[in-house]
C-alpha cells in the first residue's frame, strides 16, 4: 500500500514536471520571440566612417609628404606640398602685369592732359581767326569808305575842272578884246591844268581805293577760310583725345588674375580638412599630382557610424533617435552606445534590371520570398578610436 | 534538477548583471549567433539530465519523452538566451 502510494506520488510528480516544463518552454519561447521582435538585432552590420579621397587642385611634383599611411592627422596639419615655384612665378607675373597697367594708366592720363591743352590751343586759334574775320570786315568797310571818299574827291576834282574849263572858255574870247590880261588867261589855264591834274589824281586815288577794297574783300574771304580751318582743327583735336577708361576697365581683370595666382599658390600646400586617419597611401615625395586625381584617402574620425542592415519587417520597431547597443566583434565584451540617425530609403530592387530597353522579369514560382534589408545608420556616441575601423563587423541591438 | 539549474542560472545572471556581451561568438574566425551556442549547451544539459533521470529511474514516470526532452531543450536554451543575451 505504502509502496503503491509512493509510486502514485512519483507518477503525479512526473506528470506535473512534464506539464510545467512544456508550459515553461512555451512561455519562454514566446518571451524570447517577443524580445527579439521588440528589440531588433542584426549581426549584418559594419563599422563605418565617412571618408574622402584627397585630390590636389593644382598639378606638380610633391616636394613634401610628411604623413604616413595609417597615421592620424589633426585638422590643419600639412598633408602634402606641391612644388610652389611655378605658382610663385605666376603670381609675380600677375603682380607685374597689374603694376604695368597702373603705369599705363598714368602715362595715358599725361597724354590726355597734353591733348586737352592742344584742344584749348585750337580753341584759341578759332578765336583768333574769328577776330581776323571781323578785322577783315572792318577793313572792307574802311576800304569802302575810302572808295566813297575817292569818288567824292573825283567828283569835286571834276567839278573844279569843269569850272576851270568853263572859266577858261569864258575868259579866252575876252583876251582878244583886251578885257582880260594874258596873265589872267594864263592863270586860268594853269588852274585848268591844275584841276585836270587833281582830277587825274583823284581818279587814280579812286582806282587805288577800289583795288584796296578788292584786296580787303579777298582778305576777308581768306580770314573766313582760316576760321573754318581752325574750327575743323578744334574738332579734330577734340576727337583725338584718348580715353583712359578702357585701361581702367582692365583693372578688375588684372586683380582677378592676381587673386587666382595667389589661390593657386595657396593650393600647393594641402592641409587636412578634419581629424582623420590616412589610408591607402602608397606614394612618396616626387609623385606627380594631377588636379582631381586622388592621392590617398582620409577617414573622418569625428563621427563613427555602424551601418546595420535590418530586415524590412523589423524597421517598424526602429525609430529615429532610438538607443542602440553596439558590439564590435574585434572586442565583443565591450558595449558601445549609439542612436539611430537615419534609415535608408532605397536599396537596389531584385527585379530592377532592364535588358534591351525592357524590364527583365524572371519567370519564377516563388512561394517563399526573402525579406529585403535596409541600411540603418547608427551614430556611435562613445566610440573608442582604437577599436573602430571602417568595415569591422558589428552587432547592433535597438533598445 | 531543472529548478536547481534555474536557481544557478539566476545567480549567474545576478553576477553577470550589467556585463553586456555581443550576441555573436567568435569560433575559429567565424561569428556564430549565440542562439546556436545556447541550443548546444541546452542539448548537452538535457543529455546530463537524462543520465540523472535514468540513474534515479524517474524517466518512466514523466510520460512521453518525445515531448519532454524537446521541451527541456527549448526551455533551457530560451532561459540561457534570455538571461545572458537578451
Amino acid at each position: 500500500m505504502d509502496q503503491e502510494t509512493q509510486s502514485l506520488n512519483r507518477k503525479r510528480l512526473g506528470r506535473r514536471i512534464l506539464i510545467g516544463v512544456v508550459v515553461a518552454a512555451a512561455l519562454t519561447l514566446l518571451l524570447a520571440i517577443y524580445q527579439v521582435d521588440l528589440h531588433p538585432r542584426t549581426d549584418d552590420a559594419n563599422v563605418w566612417a565617412n571618408y574622402i579621397e584627397i585630390a590636389p587642385e593644382v598639378s606638380g611634383r610633391l616636394v613634401r609628404l610628411p604623413v604616413k599611411d595609417n597615421a592620424f592627422v589633426k585638422k590643419g596639419d600639412l598633408l602634402f606640398e606641391i612644388d610652389p615655384r611655378p605658382y610663385e612665378y605666376a603670381l609675380q607675373q600677375a603682380l607685374a602685369d597689374q603694376e604695368l597697367l597702373e603705369q599705363q594708366i598714368i602715362d595715358e592720363r599725361r597724354k590726355i592732359a597734353a591733348q586737352n591743352s592742344a584742344v584749348e590751343a585750337a580753341g584759341a586759334a578759332v578765336h583768333v581767326s574769328r577776330t581776323g574775320v571781323q578785322t577783315a570786315s572792318s577793313s572792307i568797310d574802311l576800304a569802302k569808305a575810302a572808295v566813297s571818299r575817292a569818288r567824292a574827291g573825283k567828283a569835286a576834282a571834276q567839278a573844279r575842272l569843269e569850272y576851270a574849263t568853263n572859266d577858261l572858255k569864258r575868259i579866252q574870247p575876252l583876251l582878244q578884246k583886251q578885257y582880260v590880261t594874258v596873265e589872267q588867261v594864263d592863270q586860268v589855264s594853269t588852274s585848268v591844268r591844275v584841276a585836270q591834274g587833281s582830277f587825274d589824281e583823284s581818279s587814280a586815288a579812286l582806282l587805288q581805293a577800289q583795288a584796296q577794297l578788292d584786296e580787303a574783300m579777298l582778305r576777308h574771304e581768306q580770314a573766313g577760310s582760316t576760321a573754318i580751318e581752325s574750327q575743323a582743327r578744334l574738332g579734330q583735336a577734340i576727337h583725338t583725345i584718348d580715353r583712359v577708361e578702357t585701361l581702367i576697365a582692365q583693372r578688375p581683370s588684372k586683380a582677378a588674375k592676381v587673386d587666382s595666382a595667389r589661390l593657386d599658390l595657396e593650393r600647393t600646400r594641402v592641409p587636412s580638412p578634419f581629424d582623420a586617419y590616412v589610408t591607402s597611401m602608397n606614394i612618396s615625395e616626387g609623385a606627380y599630382a594631377r588636379p582631381g586625381s586622388p592621392l590617398f584617402t582620409l577617414i573622418d574620425t569625428r563621427n563613427w557610424y555602424v551601418i546595420a542592415n535590418y530586415r524590412e519587417s523589423k524597421l517598424k520597431n526602429i525609430h529615429l533617435g532610438s538607443h542602440v547597443d553596439v558590439y564590435v566583434m574585434g572586442h565583443p565584451d565591450r558595449r558601445f552606445g549609439g542612436h539611430v540617425e537615419s534609415i535608408g530609403y532605397g536599396v537596389f530592387p531584385e527585379d530592377g534590371k532592364v535588358a534591351g530597353g525592357l524590364p527583365n522579369i524572371e519567370r519564377t514560382l516563388n512561394w517563399v520570398h526573402l525579406s529585403a534589408r535596409f541600411p540603418v545608420r547608427v551614430h556611435i556616441d562613445d566610440p573608442d578610436p582604437n577599436l573602430f575601423r571602417v568595415g569591422a563587423t558589428a552587432v547592433t541591438v535597438v533598445r | 534538477m531543472t529548478r536547481r539549474t534555474l536557481i544557478l542560472a539566476q545567480a549567474t545572471c545576478l553576477l553577470c548583471a550589467g556585463c553586456g556581451r555581443a550576441p555573436s561568438v567568435d569560433i575559429i574566425g567565424s561569428f556564430f549567433p549565440v542562439w546556436m551556442l545556447c541550443l548546444t549547451i541546452a542539448i548537452v544539459l538535457t543529455c546530463v539530465l537524462r543520465v540523472v533521470l535514468l540513474r534515479y529511474q524517474f524517466e518512466s514516470e514523466i510520460g512521453p519523452v518525445a515531448l519532454f526532452y524537446p521541451s527541456v531543450v527549448i526551455l533551457l536554451s530560451c532561459v540561457l538566451w534570455l538571461i545572458f543575451f537578451r
